[in-house]
């Protein structure tokens, strides 16, 4: 009797020591951080941009684990340089994927470096939170399975200048129009379109604009003369520059050195009017136009902070729309990751379709391409900073034409 | 049309000045020394930002800050000599090739450390303005620009031919031993030669950064520029350099002003590959010509 006592009472310590062990390795696992890993190309011809992306990224990091983390847990980011080159990135997304294990993945930088990764991260079923790149063809083909913040893709790129065009009285409108777009896959469907839908070459005719000049430049294009001399020759009063952030400063310089003032001209491809480089052209950068998904002075939530942040801490006036674009594809994981309750990927997206995210960029919901709704502002750059135009709603100033 | 002409032609010159002074430091070091310095380029950049602090910090005008570097860069491009290519100057080419590059990437990396990789533009009071010649409209940076990398070329070209240590030079290019054995310290020479490409390549940097936005991951841009200068007007000369920058310059504008400005590039490449098949040399032959 006594050894059988003394028998259930050793069973019942095993037990209750197995219990407490199983229960301290789930909450060890639950301890673990939440892993979520991406690339940028910090060192490279996109690390410009790059670096903004870096800096939401850091700033959202320890907010988020100040909120307490996701699910209980911490949050680490596992963010790797991939050297603004698609084939780096090949291999630092299946490490993160195969070794890193990453819970979450972000995309890369720009769709040059984005294209490339994103068959790797389809044949591992994971969610692509793209708040890097746009691309229809790839969102198309990603079947829902890309969620993106960018407000609008490379088709709608130049609608907002256009929607703001035909805001105009006739006489105020351009008549002849030159077009610069940089040989990328991205510039280049931002002049053509997509699936005939949308492109710079289509807003154009639909216009009634007379296209005067079209022409394209290699990457490694140093200097922009003869292609502006072009544009000024054919009396072309509106310039359509579609490309990235050094040629569209070179571009613009080089218009003020020829002294032509077409009456309209657009940064039409990267939104670089709110980079820093940009105030710094001085008179050149003056009545540039250029598109952005939102806008401190919309408020929405999160913004004002953001552009505080980069004021302050990044020792810049003017807020990049890359910024805008990293905060709310954080702000879409973070409400999303709470609001499904779990990391699983089928219920994530399940959610995610059927929710309205407050973001940076707005109220949100995602089409079934993974894109939201379109929307843009139209910003102008008058004395010295942006200003938005367009549409009357939003604006924060009248747009100066001559 | 003429306007057009006029205007390609004057643009093309000046261009080709600046293109000039880009080659004429990597076309000193490579065609007396041999050694193929790739970190030309990051030189270049260091000129740039040299140029930006100056401009940021005491309001130095870059045109002076050209005239500054001249020392500055000479200075360092014989600490680089002194420390790093004695090293490597008669190893095998590769290893200075190598070399090279890595220095190339340490420069561009401690740029991205220090002014980090946001572009940068240097804006003075003559930068967005022209001036009219008939209806050909120029811009005041690049005549400003081409007038200082004439001076420059004008200067290597006077002191490597008047002056006793640029004979000693060019004899150093032409017979290296014979050099040596005529009693010419070589070494010292030598030291004297690579700061100023160093010198040149910083001065080109002070002139690029006048007239271009600049950054470091820019900067390798500018070494296929040189590159093209050296290789079409032959390493190690001066004038030939000079017409080499002129000759890219012309054919550029040229180029850009009458065919799709998508085969600028091409057309100056199948140029640049052109020379080196009918020429059937490559860099590895420089010292055979003479400065």
């Amino acid at each position: 009797m006594k050894s059988l006592k003394s028998a259930g009472l050793r069973a019942a310590l095993i037990a209750a020591a197995a219990l407490l062990t199983a229960n301290a390795v789930v909450q060890a696992q639950e301890k673990q951080p939440i892993l979520i890993g991406g690339t940028l190309g910090l060192t490279g011809f996109l690390s410009e941009g790059s670096a903004d992306y870096k800096a939401v990224y850091d700033r959202w990091n320890d907010e988020v684990n100040k909120r307490g983390g996701l699910l209980g847990r911490p949050v680490k980011l596992v963010i790797y340089n991939d050297e603004s080159t698609p084939a780096v990135a090949q291999s630092l997304y299946s490490r993160l994927l195969d070794q890193d294990k990453v819970d979450l993945l972000l995309a890369p930088f720009s769709t040059f470096v984005g294209g490339a990764v994103l068959p790797i991260v389809q044949s591992h079923n994971k969610l692509f939170f793209n708040g890097g790149f746009v691309s229809m063809a790839m969102f198309t083909n990603a079947k829902g399975s890309m969620i993106g913040t960018y407000m609008y893709q490379e088709p709608d790129y130049p609608r907002g200048l256009f929607e703001f065009i035909k805001s105009l009285p006739a006489d105020k409108r351009p008549k002849r129009a030159a077009i610069f777009t940089y040989q990328s896959p991205f510039p280049i469907v931002v002049r053509d379109g997509y699936n005939g839908y949308g492109g710079a070459l289509r807003f154009v005719k639909e216009a009634g604009i007379e296209l005067v000049v079209n022409e394209q430049f290699p990457a490694n294009t140093t200097d922009f003369n003869a292609l502006v001399q072009k544009a000024k020759g054919a009396n072309a009063d509106m310039v359509l520059h579609i490309g990235q952030l050094n040629d569209s400063l070179q571009v613009a310089r080089t218009i003020q050195q020829q002294d032509y003032k077409p009456a309209f001209f657009c940064t039409c491809g990267s939104p670089v009017t709110s980079i820093a480089a940009w105030a710094k052209l001085g008179a050149a950068a003056e009545r540039a136009f250029s598109g952005t998904p939102a806008w401190p002075t919309q408020k929405h939530p999160g913004l004002v902070e953001l552009s505080e942040f980069f004021k302050k801490e990044r020792k810049q006036d003017t807020l990049p729309a890359y910024a805008i674009v990293a905060q709310t594809i954080l702000q879409v994981i973070e409400q999303a990751v709470n609001g499904a309750g779990t990391l699983d990927q089928e219920k994530l997206r399940e959610y995610i379709y059927k929710s309205e995210f407050k973001t940076a960029s707005g109220n949100i919901r995602f089409q079934e391409n993974g894109t939201p709704v379109y929307s843009q502002l139209l910003l102008q750059f008058q004395n010295g900073k942006n200003e938005v135009v367009f549409p009357a709603k939003d604006k924060t100033a009248d747009a100066i034409l001559p | 049309m003429g306007a057009q002409v006029l205007t390609v032609i004057i643009d093309g010159l000046l261009l080709g000045l600046i293109y000039a002074g880009i080659g004429l430091g990597l076309s000193l070091i490579l065609g007396v020394m041999g050694v193929v310095n790739v970190a030309h380029s990051a030189f270049i950049m260091l000129g740039s930002y040299f140029a930006y602090e100056l401009f940021r910090r005491a309001g130095i005008d870059p045109i002076i800050s050209a005239a500054l570097a001249l020392p500055v860069f000479f200075l360092l491009g014989s600490v680089v000599y002194r420390t790093l290519i004695t090293r490597v100057e008669f190893t095998g080419p590769t290893q200075g090739l190598i070399a090279m590059f890595g220095l190339m990437v340490l420069i561009e990396n401690l740029g991205v450390i220090v002014w980090t990789t946001d572009a940068r533009a240097l804006t003075t009071h003559y930068t967005n303005t022209s001036f009219a010649i008939g209806p050909a409209v120029v811009a005041w940076v690049k005549v400003l620009a081409g007038g200082l990398a004439l001076a420059l070329i004008g200067a290597a070209w006077v002191f490597l031919h008047y002056t006793l240590t640029g004979r000693a030079i060019r004899a150093i290019g032409q017979d290296r031993d014979a050099a040596a054995v005529l009693g010419i310290n070589v070494h010292q020479l030598l030291t004297i030669l690579f700061g100023l490409g160093i010198a040149c390549a910083g001065v080109a940097g002070v002139l690029l950064g006048m007239i271009y936005p600049f950054s470091p991951g820019g900067q390798v841009f500018w070494l296929a520029w040189a590159f093209l200068v050296v290789v079409l007007g032959g390493l190690g000369s001066v004038a030939n350099t000079l017409v080499a920058g002129l000759v890219v310059g012309i054919i550029q504008t040229f180029a850009g002003a009458f065919v799709p400005f998508e085969f600028v590039y091409l057309i100056l490449y199948t140029l640049l590959a052109v020379i080196l098949i009918v020429r059937r040399e490559g860099l590895t032959s420089v010292a055979r010509r003479s400065i």
